[in-house]
């Protein structure tokens, strides 16, 4: 089997938007839809003693998906190797997705009606690369890969040290982790 | 919702190894091309700089190929200068009719009557500095000052070439002083956070807390401007605790006791004041850097940004890495001369055509020597004695860019009557913006080769339409100044009526009587880049093939210990800590105390009423310089201007969040809204470069066309005689002192 | 920035489902238990209208408005179940109706119109449930997500299904009801101050639990209720207006003021779907609000720029 997940090294990542064009550029996105903002949590603290962490984000392609679960047409669903999409086709655009999404991953597009949302490039990952916000990070701040392939970078980073995921009080179970570093320290 | 991916196996679709060409660090690219169409670019997973990366910039090349906004075809002004009306031509009618403007012009006033100012690397300049000899005038500049040139100067003054190239892998410490690799150079970034995770230390010395402090070991926060004392400091510490390289001072350095006795007055107690640091910080700043050898401090763009205190900062800190002997050592700062087994570009730039009478000309030189023909004549001369080869007059030989402003509207010492500008809005990206765009309207003849029309474009009697990244293959050497270089191929040919920059000058020489075999042998930019490649002696017959069989990347061996038999590249073999090159051209041999031109101003009047301290000329994505702020993709991320404030300083100031506020100073104000950050000192004030307003339309008889002098960051810099480097020329973007207020009148704009 | 896909055609839908459903229950209990259905014959269509028009709300919100069929394909979210319930109550209702006309054969079926009353009553409870159980199963969104929503929109639906009953009590003639319109409402009127009590109660126990509540999130939709943008609206309309007002009304009694208290119930419960819908305060993480803050908005000359 195959389960996609991504990790995401803070400790690399310093914030330089590259993903969210390159994905905004690549698939194409109507303007004013992002799927992978990179927000800045920082500088805290007071002058001179202050520090700052990067935090890459995009569609946490839950084990348990509320999205999925709140689509009323079966638009939304997720597929065996964990990626959740929208079938466009299926989709009337009633937003209940949107609402029930606690990561803000999903977006409903003024023009085609429809609900947009990251796949992780799911044609690309599934020929074998990777999705574009990974492969144009110069920092590899975004690390994509088989949690069930013990081989893998991300599941010997899963399996191997501190992560955290977000907002798992919800029982969401995303599949995507943060090895945590603040101001790029080693956690 | 992703759209499908690339299939490789079309065989109508070829993967062409291109090159970025938003900022020149020159990434390199997969152009995907399909029936003559570019369809995609990616960051190219095979080529050593950038490893597959590509930042917001290098993503949307597409969008800057098909812009509306892109000029497509030769302009020739109809009305006013300034009107915006616009003649469609040919090329061929564009560069007759200028040739023969040219023509007039040198035969009135001398070759020298005609200027050329150039931007970021987005060019080839050894063309336009071939053109520029061979027509006869040495008044060829770019913003070089601003960025690295100063630096690489006076390195080459004091060791004989500039070691620049860091061995980070090696390293046990880098120090980052006044750069921010994390929102401008990439790759490098990778680099150093790869080999800190290795166990190397990082230390950023910045007044601001950028991502790349945010990274590092230890982030020292000085105050703008006062790189200087700083790096005086540390000389006082590392000699006086002894932490220097005893041996490789005594033995391969010159001056060592005179610095020593030089430094003594400049203790951390000293500096103290003058930095906003404590002695502690300086001490601990300078043992870090000492103790853990061997080190790197990398090169960044502050100090060559500080106006009169650049050439003194700039030779301290040289100082501080040959005391360590951290030149040409593992782990250190490497010098690796000037390509070898290439062609670099010195050797196309027919400089040994202009005469003594016509170097003597250049703007400036008189002034500021080094990095005119007084200095580099000097430097060259050593060059060439060492190695058979130079660095480019290009960059580091030029016409300092104020003296021509006020040349062209003074008409001291004479009067510049012809300007080119070649990818560059100077009114955005040279020093005191109201000069420099005052200048270009009132230039008898402006021509601009550009992809926009900008508000230099606007005054200009021709805009050449010039084409990018995807329509022409790219060379990436350092000018030439290292051993190794990239290139990349044309994905495309020129689309619509665009034409390069090679094209430009070439059309325009031979039009003025340079030789088509002699003086202009290519016919297009892969004869000449075949020329560079040719003396590697790599089994190949064209410049495409270099990229597609060798992969585009060439590295030549050199031996970064020939030093300890040899000794180094300079007059005495030794490191000159007392710079016989600088002494000869009447500078000080040692770098002696001089306060930024603002921040350590003493005038109280001046104090109180500009309290505040401006660094200003700091990247930040998604932009480079004044580029892509029509790229709705990349303008969307940042709609508006911001600068960086203490919420401190705000709150006294009655400044909230986002509010639109005028930066003052001496020279003007602009607007931007406020970021109220903790990563800033409560007396210091950051503002973003590079702003203006591409969706502004124009109106007849404007006065600030694009808003170009609304929210532009260079309104605030200085940039006359007295606030330039006596060393180098460079003007000032750091260490200024303004006020912040609020802006009133009802809101934003 | 919280995405905001829902808005005004949601809380009325929200409201009009509540209504309908309230307005259904309190018929069809008092035909199945009082025997006193002829005295609300008209509740069941105008119920069934206001579900119709809510319905028809809900296409605003749409994206693709001609693709509303679909949701009647799938089953298992919290919509498809609304939609079921709600497709059914509408055309229960309309039967049930029919019952009081008289113009139908099975009209004079006494037996008929008991099943048909408490099927109608079990799929009106269904509506009016499920109104606030889709709002509280958004996890992300820190103010509607609890078990209490529920409760309070079924309380605060039944308040206004009180309310349109006693408005509409006796409208379909029939000879011989004047006398017990007068009672009906009377009684009514006790149910809705037990009603708008209970409201009151739930919704500000409601609001205090999120206001003293771990999450940052619902803390500030509850601020926001209590004395920031909402307070007028939340403490004016729907506190002192849709309830407090009421209770005066329904215990001084006459016509005119149960008929002033009941148009005050309606009201109040439209703003509290309304002040709802638009507490869709999602949970943030540190620095995400000014990531969002700093984006275009639209309206900047260069987004409207013929650019690509």
């Amino acid at each position: 089997m195959t389960r996609y997940a991504m990790v995401m090294d803070t400790r690399r990542c310093v914030g330089c938007d590259s993903c969210t064009v390159a994905c905004m550029v690549h698939n194409e996105l109507p303007l004013g839809i992002i799927f992978n903002p990179v927000i800045t949590d920082g500088p805290k603290g007071v002058y001179p003693h202050v520090h700052m962490v990067h935090i890459p984000l995009l569609c946490m392609h839950c084990e348990e998906t509320p999205c999925v679960h709140a689509c009323p047409t079966g638009a939304s669903q997720q597929d065996d190797d964990g990626i959740v999409w929208v079938e466009a086709a299926k989709c009337m655009g009633c937003g209940a997705c949107v609402e029930a999404c606690p990561y803000n991953a999903r977006h409903k597009d003024r023009k085609s009606g429809v609900v947009l949302k990251c796949d992780f490039c799911k044609d690309r990952v599934r020929g074998g690369g990777n999705p574009h916000c990974v492969d144009t990070c110069h920092q590899r701040a975004r690390i994509f890969g088989d949690l069930d392939d013990s081989t893998s970078e991300v599941f010997k980073i899963v399996n191997g040290m501190r992560t955290e995921r977000l907002y798992e009080d919800l029982g969401t179970e995303p599949q995507v982790y943060y090895v945590i570093g603040l101001g790029g320290q080693e956690a | 919702m992703s759209k499908p991916p690339i299939d490789l196996n079309d065989p109508s679709i070829e993967a062409c190894k291109s090159t970025c060409f938003f900022c020149h660090t020159n990434c390199g690219t997969i152009a995907y091309v399909k029936d003559g169409e570019v369809i995609r670019v990616e960051g190219d997973p095979d080529h050593s700089t950038n490893r597959g990366g590509l930042c917001s910039r290098g993503n949307i090349a597409l969008k800057h190929l098909d812009h509306p906004d892109r000029i497509n075809t030769p302009l020739k002004r109809k009305g006013e200068k300034g009107a915006g009306q616009w003649e469609e031509i040919t090329w061929e009618q564009a560069l007759d009719e200028i040739a023969e403007r040219l023509k007039v012009i040198r035969e009135e006033s001398g070759a020298e009557a005609l200027a050329t100012c150039g931007g970021t690397v987005r060019t080839d300049d050894w063309a336009r500095r071939r053109f520029m000899n061979l027509f006869g005038s040495p008044n060829s500049f770019h913003n070089a000052l601003l960025c690295w040139i100063p630096t690489f100067m006076i390195e080459t003054a004091v060791s004989g070439w500039s070691p620049f190239g860091a061995d980070l892998d090696n390293a046990r410490i880098a120090v980052l002083w006044g750069a921010n690799p994390g929102a401008s150079v990439l790759p490098t970034m990778r680099t150093l956070t790869d080999c800190q995770k290795k166990g190397m230390k990082l230390m950023v010395i910045d007044p601001r807390y950028t991502a790349t402090a945010a990274h590092a070991d230890l982030w020292v926060p000085l105050r703008p401007g006062s790189d200087l004392a700083l790096a005086l400091a540390w000389l006082n510490v590392i000699i006086g605790e002894y932490l220097y390289d005893e041996d490789f001072c005594r033995d391969y350095c010159t001056g060592f006791d005179e610095l020593a006795e030089h430094v003594k007055q400049y203790t951390p107690q000293w500096a103290a004041p003058l930095t906003d640091l404590t002695p502690t910080q300086i001490r601990e700043s300078a043992r870090m850097y000492a103790k853990n050898k061997p080190g790197s401090i990398m090169w960044g763009t502050s100090m060559d940004q500080q106006g009169r205190a650049s050439g003194a900062a700039i030779h301290a800190r040289a100082l501080i890495r040959a005391i360590m002997g951290n030149i040409n050592v593992t782990g250190g700062d490497i010098q690796t001369g000037p390509g070898l087994e290439f062609m670099v570009d010195e050797e196309f730039e027919c400089n040994d055509v202009l005469s003594e009478e016509q170097r003597a000309k250049q703007l400036g030189s008189d002034k500021y020597k080094l990095c005119t023909w007084p200095g580099y004549g000097l430097i060259r001369d050593i060059a060439l004695d060492t190695w058979g080869a130079a660095p480019p007059s290009e960059w580091m030989c030029e016409a300092n860019a104020p003296s021509v402003w006020r040349a062209i509207l003074e008409g001291e010492p004479y009067r510049v009557r012809a300007l080119i500008c070649c990818a560059t809005n100077p009114v955005n990206s040279y020093g005191d913006s109201k000069v420099v765009l005052e200048a270009l309207k009132k230039v008898e003849f402006l021509v601009t080769c550009e992809y926009w029309m900008t508000s230099a474009a606007l005054y200009a009697d021709y805009v050449m339409p010039i084409a990018g990244a995807l329509e022409r293959p790219v060379i990436h050497n350092n000018y030439g100044c290292a051993t190794v270089f990239h290139g990349g191929r044309r994905a495309i040919s020129p689309l619509h009526d665009r034409g390069t920059d090679f094209q430009f000058w070439r059309g325009l020489g031979l039009r003025l009587g340079q030789d088509d075999e002699e003086d202009w042998p290519w016919e297009c930019e892969e004869e000449a880049y075949f020329d560079i490649v040719y003396p590697t002696g790599l089994e190949i017959e064209s410049y495409d093939e270099f990229v597609d069989e060798i992969g585009g990347s060439y590295s030549s061996d050199f031996n970064p210990n020939a030093w300890r038999e040899e000794g180094f590249p300079t007059r005495s073999g030794k490191v000159e800590l007392k710079s016989s090159v600088l002494e000869e051209l009447g500078y000080p041999g040692l770098p002696t105390y001089v306060g930024a031109p603002e921040a350590h101003a003493e005038d109280p009047e001046v104090v109180e009423s500009f309290p505040l301290i401006l660094t200003t000329g700091g990247g930040f994505m998604p932009f480079h310089h004044s580029e892509e702020f029509n790229i709705k993709e990349l303008r969307f991320l940042r709609p508006d201007p911001y600068f960086d404030i203490n919420p401190e300083t705000a709150q006294k100031l009655g400044i909230k969040k986002k509010d639109w506020c005028w930066i003052e100073t001496m020279r003007g104000r602009i607007k931007q809204r406020a970021c109220l950050t903790n990563g800033i000192a409560p007396n210091t004030i950051y503002t973003q470069r590079g702003w203006w307003y591409p969706e502004r339309t124009l109106t007849p008889g404007e006065d600030d066309p694009f808003g170009v002098l609304e929210s532009n960051t260079n309104v605030l810099t200085a940039a006359s005689f007295e606030d330039c480097d006596p060393i180098s020329g460079t003007w000032a973007c750091r260490g200024l002192r303004c006020r912040v207020y609020k802006v009133q009148e009802g809101g934003a704009r | 920035m919280s995405e905001r896909v829902w808005s005004w055609p949601l809380a009325i839908y929200l409201f009009l489902g509540g209504l309908g459903a309230g307005m259904t229950i309190v018929a069809t209990i008092a035909d199945v238990c009082f025997g006193q259905g002829e005295l609300f014959a008209l509740a069941p269509l105008v119920a069934a209208c206001c579900l119709a028009l809510g319905a028809a709300c809900l296409l605003f919100e749409l994206g693709v408005t001609l693709a509303f069929w679909r949701v009647f394909t799938w089953h298992g979210a919290v919509l498809n179940f609304g939609a079921y319930s709600l497709g059914i109550l509408i055309a229960l209702d309309a039967v049930y109706f029919s019952f009081f006309t008289g113009w139908f054969p099975w009209c004079a079926s006494a037996e008929g119109r008991m099943v048909v009353a408490a099927l109608s009553l079990v799929a009106a409870v269904c509506v009016i449930v499920y109104t606030g159980v889709e709002l509280s199963s958004m996890r992300g969104r820190s103010f509607w997500n609890t078990p209490a929503l529920p409760i309070l929109f079924t309380v605060s639906g039944l308040l206004t299904g009180v309310a349109a009953d006693s408005l509409l009590a006796g409208a379909w003639p029939y000879a011989g009801l004047a006398e017990a319109v007068e009672s009906v409402q009377l009684a009514l009127s006790y149910v809705g101050i037990l009603l708008a009590l209970l409201t009151l109660l739930s919704v500000v126990a409601y609001v205090l639990m999120m206001k003293t509540s771990s999450d940052a999130f619902a803390q500030k939709s509850a601020t926001r209720w209590i004395s920031g943008s909402f307070a007028v609206p939340f403490w004016l309309v729907q506190v002192v207006i849709g309830l407090a007002v009421p209770i005066a009304l329904y215990a001084f009694g006459g016509p005119v003021p149960v008929l002033f208290a009941n148009c005050c119930v309606l009201a109040g419960g439209m703003c509290l779907r309304a002040l709802f819908v638009f507490s869709n305060d999602r949970r943030m993480l540190p620095g995400e609000e000014d990531y969002y803050e700093m984006l275009a908005t639209g309206d900047e000359p260069f987004m409207k720029t013929n650019w690509t």
